[in-house]
C-alpha cells in the first residue's frame, strides 16, 4: 500500500492515518473506565424493579459487562501496539515515503476549524428558541461560510437569504412543519415573515 | 400478480415522478464526497408526513439506487468515491481512467448497477413470499437471534479491529438503553431529564452521523471538492455507452455478483458497501489471471456495482417479511413506516400489500430509469464537484438541523444530532465502525425485547431458549462470522511472520 507524506511529517498509508501510539491508549482506558463506572453505580441509572429476574436492568448490565471485557482486549491490544510503534520507530524503520497519487485538497482543514464547526452548530440549536428560526438561521450561514473561508460579499449576502426562503418554503408551506419563532421582539419579526 | 401490479403502480405519472425526483437527489448526493445516500433517506423522513409511506418510500428506494450508482462516477474519474461503496469500483475504474477509457468505465458501471438492480429485484419477488412462511413461525427467540446475527455480522464483516466493530456494536446497544424500558416501562440513563424518557431517535442519530460527522471531517481534514474545474469535466464524454463486446465479457460476472449481492444485502448487517467489496473480492480470486485487477479491468468494475444494486434490493427482504432492517437505509425506511402507522412483517403483506408490490416495482423501474438518467447526464453530475464546499457544506448543515427539528419537532433531536456527529467524528478518527454503532441503535429493542419476551415464552429456561432449531442454527452461525475472520487472518499472518495483534487494531478501515 502506498505511503503519503502529511504536512506534519507524519506518514500515512493511504486510507487512513497512522495515530500517535498512545492515543489508542487513552481512547481504550477512557472506554475501560466509562464502562466500569456505569456497571458499579447502575442502580443510580437504572429505576423499577432493578435487581429482579430479568429486570430493566438485565440488559444494560450485560452490555456493560461485555463491554468491560471488550475494553480490556482493547486495552491490551493499544498498548502492545503503541509500544511496538515505539520500537520500530526508534529502530529507524521504514524509507522515504511515497507520495501516493491523490487528488489535491480545495479545502485545507484545520482543528480550528473542526471546533469552530462545533460551536457555531452548538449555537446555531440554542439559538433557535430564543431568537427563532430565521434569524438564527441567518447567522449561522453568515459565520458558517465566513468559518469555511468564503469571501465574496455577495454570496455571504444572498446565501443566508436564499436559504432561509428555500427552507421557509420546503418546511413551512410544502410540510406544514412549525418552525421556532422566538420569544418577545423575535416572534413578531417571525409573525412578519412567516 | 404482486410484481406486475407493482410496476404498473410506480409508473402512474405521480408515483414516477417522485422516484424521479428520488433519483435525482440520490445521484446528486452519490456524486458529492461527503454526503451519501443516508443522508439524503434520512434528510427526506419529513417528506413522508406529507407524501405518506408508500410514495416516500418509492421517492427513498430511487435515493438508494441512485446512490449505489453515483458513488462510483467519481470513484472512477477521479480516484474520489462519493459514496463509500465506490471506493471498490476505484480500484479498477481509476487505472482505466488513467488509460483513456474513462468513458468505458463510466458507461459499464452503470449499465452493470442496472443489471445488478433488476435481477436484484427479480430475486426479492421470487425470495420474499418464501422467507414469509418461515417468518409466519418465528418467536421472540428467533427474533433475538437474528437481531445478533445482524449485528455479528456488520462486526466481522467492517473491515478493521474487530474489537472495535464489537465495541461500537456494544455502544450503539447501550444508546438504545435509554429511555423507558420497552418491557417493564421502567426509565434507564435518564439522568433525570423528562426529554430523554422517549429515549433516542435513531433518525437524528443518523443524520448526526453521516452528515454532521462528515462535514466535521472535512473541517478538520480538508476536501477535495471543488477542485475540479470544467475542463477537467469536459474531458469526459457527454454520453457513455457501453460496448456489446464488453458486455459479453462480463455477462457471467454481472450475474455471479448480483447473485452474491442480493444474498450479502438479505443478511442483516450485511449491506451494500460490504457486498460491492465481497463481490471485487470473489472476482478476484476466481479470475484465471487476477494480476489484471487493480490495473484497469473492466470485470473489476462490474463486479462491485452489479452487487451493491442487487444487495439494495436484497437489504429489503429481512425489513419487508420480519420487519428487521438490514442496515441505515433500511432502518430509516422502518421509520417511516412506523411513522405512518405501518409495521413491516407478515401484516404488512396482509393488510396492505400494494406497499410490497411498489417497492417491487420500484427497484425495477428505478434501476432501469437510473440507466437512462445516469448515461445520459454524467457530465451534469460531475460539475456537482466544481461546487465550492463552503456552500454546499453549508446548507446540507442547514438541512440537518430542520429536517431533524421538522421529524418531532423536539430540541432534544438536535443536540443527539450533534451529539453523535461528535462521536461519527471520532469514530473516523479512530477507525471504530459507524455501521455497527448504528445498527446496534437500531437493532438495540428487538434484541432486547427478543430476549426477555423470549425467556418468558420458555417460561424462564434457558437451555430451551439457545435450543430452538432456528435460534440455535442462527446463533451458531452468527459465531462463526465472527470468529471465522480472525481465525483466517490467524493462520495468514502466521504463515507470513507478521504480528496479529499490530493487524486487528490498525488495519485499513472502509469508511462507513
Amino acid at each position: 500500500m502506498a505511503e503519503r507524506q502529511l504536512a506534519d511529517g507524519k506518514k500515512s498509508p493511504r486510507g487512513f492515518r497512522w495515530h500517535s501510539g498512545y492515543e489508542e491508549v487513552v481512547v481504550a482506558a477512557v472506554f475501560l473506565v466509562g464502562m466500569l463506572f456505569f456497571r458499579l453505580r447502575l442502580e443510580n441509572f437504572v429505576f423499577g424493579r432493578a435487581g429482579s429476574f430479568l429486570g430493566p436492568d438485565f440488559w444494560p448490565a450485560t452490555l456493560l459487562t461485555i463491554g468491560i471485557g471488550l475494553s480490556a482486549v482493547y486495552l491490551v491490544l493499544a498498548v502492545v501496539w503503541a509500544r511496538r510503534k515505539q520500537s520500530h520507530e526508534a529502530a529507524g524503520a521504514g524509507g522515504p515515503a511515497e507520495v501516493a497519487d491523490e487528488p489535491e485538497l480545495a479545502q485545507q482543514g484545520s482543528i480550528w476549524k473542526l471546533v469552530g464547526g462545533f460551536v457555531l452548530l452548538g449555537a446555531y440549536i440554542y439559538l433557535l428558541d430564543p431568537i427563532g428560526f430565521v434569524p438564527a438561521t441567518a447567522l449561522f450561514s453568515v459565520a458558517f461560510l465566513l468559518l469555511v473561508g468564503e469571501r465574496r460579499w455577495w454570496v455571504i449576502v444572498a446565501f443566508p437569504v436564499v436559504a432561509v426562503t428555500v427552507l421557509l418554503g420546503v418546511f413551512t408551506q410544502l410540510l406544514t412543519v412549525s418552525l421556532p419563532r422566538g420569544t418577545g421582539f423575535f416572534v413578531t419579526l417571525s409573525t412578519y415573515l412567516y | 400478480m404482486d410484481f406486475l401490479s407493482g410496476i404498473a403502480s410506480v409508473v402512474e405519472p405521480y408515483h414516477f415522478l417522485m422516484l424521479l425526483v428520488g433519483i435525482v437527489i440520490g445521484l446528486i448526493f452519490g456524486t458529492i464526497p461527503g454526503l451519501s445516500g443516508i443522508t439524503a433517506v434520512a434528510l427526506l423522513v419529513p417528506f413522508s408526513y406529507v407524501l405518506g409511506a408508500e410514495v416516500a418510500i418509492i421517492m427513498m428506494i430511487g435515493v438508494y439506487l441512485a446512490t449505489s450508482t453515483a458513488g462510483g462516477i467519481a470513484a472512477s474519474l477521479f480516484n474520489m468515491p462519493g459514496d463509500v461503496m465506490g471506493a471498490a469500483t476505484a480500484r479498477d475504474g481509476f487505472p482505466m481512467t488513467g488509460k483513456g477509457q474513462a468513458g468505458r468505465a463510466i458507461s459499464m458501471q452503470i449499465t452493470a448497477s442496472a443489471i445488478g438492480g433488476v435481477i436484484g429485484t427479480i430475486l426479492l419477488v421470487l425470495i420474499a413470499p418464501q422467507f414469509l412462511r418461515i417468518a409466519l413461525q418465528f418467536g421472540s427467540p428467533e427474533f433475538f437471534a437474528l437481531a445478533i446475527l445482524g449485528l455479528a455480522c456488520v462486526a466481522s464483516l467492517s473491515e478493521g479491529s474487530l474489537v472495535k466493530a464489537l465495541l461500537s456494536v456494544v455502544i450503539g446497544l447501550l444508546i438504545a438503553t435509554v429511555g423507558f424500558d420497552a418491557v417493564s416501562g421502567a426509565a434507564r440513563f435518564t439522568f433525570g431529564n423528562q426529554s430523554l424518557q422517549g429515549g433516542i431517535d435513531f433518525i437524528p442519530a443518523i443524520i448526526g452521523f453521516f452528515a454532521v460527522a462528515e462535514i466535521l471531517n472535512i473541517l478538520y481534514n480538508g476536501s477535495v471538492v471543488g477542485t475540479y474545474s470544467s475542463a477537467d469535466i469536459k474531458k469526459i464524454p457527454r454520453v457513455a455507452l457501453p460496448s456489446l463486446a464488453d458486455l459479453k465479457h462480463v455477462r457471467f460476472t454481472i450475474l455471479r455478483s448480483s447473485l452474491l449481492g442480493n444474498f450479502v444485502g438479505m443478511l442483516p448487517g450485511a449491506g451494500s458497501t460490504i457486498a460491492a467489496f465481497l463481490a471485487y473480492g470473489t472476482e478476484v480470486q476466481t479470475s484465471k489471471d487476477p494480476k489484471k485487477f487493480g490495473k484497469g479491468e473492466i470485470k473489476g468494475v462490474a463486479a462491485p456495482e452489479s452487487a451493491n444494486n442487487s444487495a439494495a434490493a436484497g437489504s429489503m427482504m429481512p425489513l419487508l417479511t420480519l420487519g428487521i432492517p438490514g442496515g441505515a437505509v433500511t432502518a430509516i425506511m422502518l421509520g417511516v413506516f412506523i411513522l405512518n402507522g405501518l409495521r413491516p412483517g407478515p401484516l404488512l403483506f396482509q393488510n396492505t400489500p400494494e406497499i410490497a408490490s411498489s417497492i417491487y416495482g420500484a427497484f425495477f423501474v428505478g434501476s432501469i430509469v437510473v440507466l437512462i438518467v445516469g448515461l445520459l447526464c454524467v457530465r451534469l453530475l460531475l460539475r456537482l464537484l466544481t461546487i465550492p464546499f463552503s456552500l454546499f457544506s453549508t446548507m446540507v448543515l442547514l438541512f440537518a438541523v430542520v429536517g431533524t427539528f421538522a421529524l418531532y419537532n423536539r430540541p432534544l433531536d438536535l443536540w443527539v444530532m450533534l451529539g453523535c456527529g461528535v462521536l461519527g467524528f471520532f469514530a473516523k478518527r479512530y477507525t471504530f465502525s459507524i455501521a455497527a454503532l448504528i445498527l446496534g441503535l437500531v437493532l438495540g429493542d428487538i434484541a432486547e425485547v427478543g430476549l426477555v419476551n423470549g425467556i418468558g415464552v420458555t417460561r424462564g429456561d434457558w437451555v430451551e431458549f439457545f435450543t430452538r432449531p432456528f435460534t440455535l442454527g442462527t446463533l451458531v452461525l452468527a459465531l462463526i462470522l465472527m470468529v471465522l475472520p480472525a481465525v483466517i487472518s490467524a493462520v495468514t499472518k502466521r504463515r507470513n511472520g507478521t504480528s496479529t495483534a499490530d493487524e486487528s487494531l490498525h488495519a485499513p478501515s472502509v469508511r462507513d
